[in-house]
């Protein structure tokens, strides 16, 4: 399998998984109200099918970006990560109503931008 | 437009800027912690793998990393229950600038033009994003 293959998948499931936290939480500001003690809300949470899905696919896609890095270099797959900092937001706007300020996205092609020098360097 | 943005940020921005800042903390203290933990474990070189070197990593260091580690997770869904996730996953970015300063601080790492360049860019960037939370 080519091994840009497994950095996309990767990427595609530290996105996903970032997604299902954000669910898994929304939906528990709400279930939480009635639960008194702490250590209830806790354990209530981390057996939260999305919160423990999202942790799952970030334990599989450090798997995956093991497997990237066994077969090429560092520098050539870390811009890959600057991938994910446009698909979050424009996922995040798509399925949560996040707005998009101009602020937002021009920053974010800013940090993208940040992030490619470092990988060039 | 941000204005009405404003107004649409979700209950505490206030309190979800510190769930973000102790995510970022606690989460760089993690990854100088198990750099310092395996930078002990160094006389081992050649013999990775072994029993010994095993049980070794059994240390505070890197115990302790580990639990910063989980730890940072549970601060990071704080966060992400106040704050936009299109906001504080770039935000977080910032771990790059700290785990930068950091290993050159603590670690003497080589420190190269290119990546102070890096680092100067990210920090605008996540300035520019967190301006939207001036007016909240």
């Amino acid at each position: 399998m080519n091994p840009i293959f497994y950095a996309v998948v990767s990427i595609l499931l530290v996105a996903t998984s970032q997604f299902l936290f954000k669910q898994g939480v929304s939906e528990l500001s709400d279930e939480l109200q009635e639960v008194p003690s702490i250590w209830q809300k806790a354990i209530k949470a981390m057996f939260k099918p999305t919160i423990f899905g999202g942790l799952a696919l970030n334990g599989i896609a450090a798997f995956f970006w093991l497997l990237a890095l066994s077969d090429l270099e560092l520098s050539f797959i870390f811009p890959f990560l600057a991938l994910n900092y446009i698909l979050i937001p424009v996922g995040a706007s798509i399925l949560y109503k996040e707005e998009l300020t101009s602020n937002r996205v021009i920053g974010i092609f800013v940090i993208c931008a940040g992030v490619l020098v470092i990988a060039f360097s | 437009m941000d204005n009405q943005h404003a107004l649409k940020v979700p209950q505490n921005t206030t309190l979800g800027l510190v769930y973000l800042l102790l995510n970022l903390l606690i989460s760089v203290s993690a990854q100088f912690l198990l750099k310092a933990g395996m930078l002990e474990l160094g006389s081992f070189q050649g013999q990775e793998g072994t029993i010994a070197y095993l049980l070794s990593m059994i240390n505070w260091k890197i115990v302790g990393g580990l639990v910063f580690y989980a730890s940072g997770i549970v601060f990071w869904l704080l966060c992400l229950s106040k704050l936009d996730l299109s906001f504080a996953y770039p935000a977080a970015t910032f771990q790059y600038v700290l785990i930068f300063i950091g290993s050159w601080y603590f670690f003497e790492e080589q420190v190269g033009l290119m990546r102070v360049l890096g680092m100067l860019i990210i920090s605008l960037g996540v300035i520019i994003i967190s301006l939207d939370y001036k007016k909240t």
